[in-house]
């Protein structure tokens, strides 16, 4: 023990180490969460995220589009063209709102709707990657080859954002029975987002779907990164339930 | 102030984007920035009217298919698709979209050999009705519902798809060579360990110049008495009876035996059944040419008539062209399954 320690002097004791406390709540710091939100495959909460986004700026464009695709995920798609409406109020004539409200349409049956407003969206200066996308979307659902053009194209012209759009491709790929494309996404986008549960899951579905046997792990993966959801425990559990015949029947 | 749309770099103070009109600034007015939702009890309507949109899609035309595309055009015709839909899915692997009902097709085919395997009993009718549907359901999803908007000629359309493949299902089995039939048995014959009532398979497309055996199972549409509504086993038309008297053969009932040609048959192998009982005695008759003695059971009491000796004959006597079919094999109830004898 040091013989001086005890001894008091006319100095000030070192400061402690202060804690950074609490991030600044701005709409930068709500849209990250957000995409967290997304990328974890809440997207009820990343809809309230979005939402506080708009609070505090309410000229944010990502925040507009990011509450219509979050009620499109969730399946409420009339309000989803309702919030697009509002939306293009703000931005008239945007072509990434036309394309979502193309994408609310094909996704609740409405074809010709979306087929119109796709039209109307692709012929818009200014193009986004969500543009060719929900283009893909109403091809595929046309089950048009132009649809793996448009994909290219969307994920050609993503920039900085490139996973976010192949994870978005790779979903529809997915959902329209495409798996092996999709899964050559996925590869990609969990390198970039290797805590995104969402990610994960859409890649052990899609290996889930074609019979291979990673698709556990990928499954447990995710579950792993978002605990107790539901969707990943679901198709976990259908992961290994199939027999020849169920597997050779499945495809 | 950059427009977030445009990028088009817009001077200090602007409210909206002198070049696209989008919104520049946080607005002073209170915009609503909470996206209405959907009550959680909505979306199973929903749901119901987003899968009766999907049946008016917009035909592929570039969708992949195994023929080529002269074939193709060919059967891109929704009612040729019907037509094809008699055979389930074969519409569809045309277009190469049998994935599309590949649960369908596989509820058909277990519906089918479940309703082939219970046939006879009510499961087995409850199955083929199921089957029907499903088959009805294949033939539609292919194209027909498509191209109707109106929502009568949907409902008219999926009524007549029913009845057709009702009449098919009943039919098909027996056009030729198939000739498949059954019937309900009106007798209790202990030699064959047949009861009344069991189900039996029988086979059509006799020959007319063949002399049936004494002894056989037949299936028979039965006369009438009086011009009253025949009365048998659980009210079908036809029945199940067993040959006792053959073309040109006397016979004539004593004590409850058969005597044909004076010879006494064996009550095991020909019981006289109950109805028959009542006439004490029946005389000596004569089998015409082309006719057989046919014994089954038929319930005279319903008609409110004395039963006389004549009833029997004009019952039991039948021409050999009103014989349809000749059972062989026991089919229900299904732990007595096994051909006969």
């Amino acid at each position: 023990m040091d013989r001086f320690s005890q001894l008091e002097f006319d100095e000030k004791k070192p400061e402690r180490k202060r804690s950074q406390g609490e991030p600044i709540r701005n709409a930068d710091y709500f849209h990250k969460q957000a995409l967290k939100y997304w990328l974890g495959g809440d997207f009820e909460l990343a809809l309230r995220n979005y939402s506080r986004v708009l609070e505090q700026n309410n000229t944010l464009f990502d925040a507009w589009v990011g509450q219509v695709l979050m009620l499109i995920e969730l399946e409420e798609y009339k309000e989803s063209l309702v919030w697009a409406d509002k939306a293009l109020e703000l931005f008239p004539e945007h072509p990434e709102l036309l394309a979502v409200k193309a994408v609310a349409c094909c996704r609740d049956a409405q074809l010709e709707k979306a087929i119109a407003y796709s039209d109307n969206s692709i012929g818009k200066d200014n193009i986004t990657p969500r543009v060719w996308l929900a283009r893909a979307e109403v091809m595929l659902d046309r089950k048009s080859p132009v649809s793996d053009n448009c994909v290219s194209k969307a994920v050609s012209i993503a920039g900085n954002m490139q996973a976010v759009i192949k994870l978005e491709a790779a979903r529809l790929l997915r959902r329209k029975g495409s798996y092996s494309a999709a899964i050559g996404h996925l590869n990609d986008v969990v390198k970039v987002f290797p805590k995104s549960a969402l990610a994960w899951y859409e890649l052990g579905c899609c290996q889930a779907k074609l019979g291979l046997p990673q698709a556990k792990a990928t499954l447990e993966q995710s579950l792993r990164l978002r605990p107790g959801w539901r969707e990943a425990a679901t198709a976990l559990g259908r992961c290994g339930g199939w027999g020849f015949f169920g597997r050779l029947f499945k495809r | 102030m950059r427009c977030q749309r445009c990028k088009f770099e817009n001077i200090p103070g602007q409210k909206t984007c002198i070049k696209c009109g989008s919104a520049l600034e946080v607005t002073s007015t209170a915009i609503n920035v909470h996206p209405p939702r959907m009550p959680r009890w909505k979306k199973p309507f929903r749901d119901m009217l987003r899968s009766m949109r999907k049946g008016k899609a917009i035909p592929q035309d570039n969708a992949k298919s195994h023929l080529t595309p002269r074939v193709k055009e060919f059967f891109n015709d929704s009612f040729l698709g019907l037509f094809l839909s008699i055979v389930p899915g074969l519409a569809h692997w045309t277009q190469n979209r049998f994935r599309e009902i590949r649960w369908y097709f596989l509820a058909w085919l277990i519906l089918l050999l479940s309703g082939l395997f219970l046939y006879g009993s009510a499961a087995g009718f409850i199955c083929f009705g199921l089957a029907i549907g499903v088959h009805a359901a294949i033939a539609l999803q292919y194209g027909i519902l498509k191209d109707l908007i109106n929502l009568r000629e949907k409902i008219i359309i999926v009524i007549l798809v029913l009845i057709g493949l009702t009449f098919l299902y009943r039919f098909i089995p027996r056009i030729p060579p198939l000739n498949f039939d059954g019937g309900y048995s009106s007798l209790t014959i202990p030699y064959y360990n047949v009861e009344a009532g069991d189900y039996l398979l029988a086979r059509g497309g006799l020959d007319e110049k063949a002399l049936l055996q004494r002894g056989s199972l037949v299936l028979i549409h039965p006369a009438t008495i009086g011009g009253y509504r025949r009365i048998v086993t659980r009210g079908n038309d036809t029945v199940i009876g067993e040959i006792v008297g053959l073309p040109g053969e006397t016979l004539e009932i004593v004590n409850d035996v058969f005597i044909v040609d004076g010879q006494l048959l064996d009550v095991e192998k020909y019981p006289v059944p109950q109805w028959m009982r009542r006439v004490k005695y029946l005389p000596k008759t004569k089998i015409p040419d082309d006719n057989y003695f046919v014994s089954i059971r038929y319930s005279v009491a319903a008609h409110g008539i004395a039963l006389d000796d004549s009833h029997i004959s004009q019952v039991c006597i039948v021409h050999k062209t009103d014989i349809e079919a000749k059972a062989f094999m026991k089919w229900w109830p299904l732990l007595r399954r096994g051909f006969l004898k």
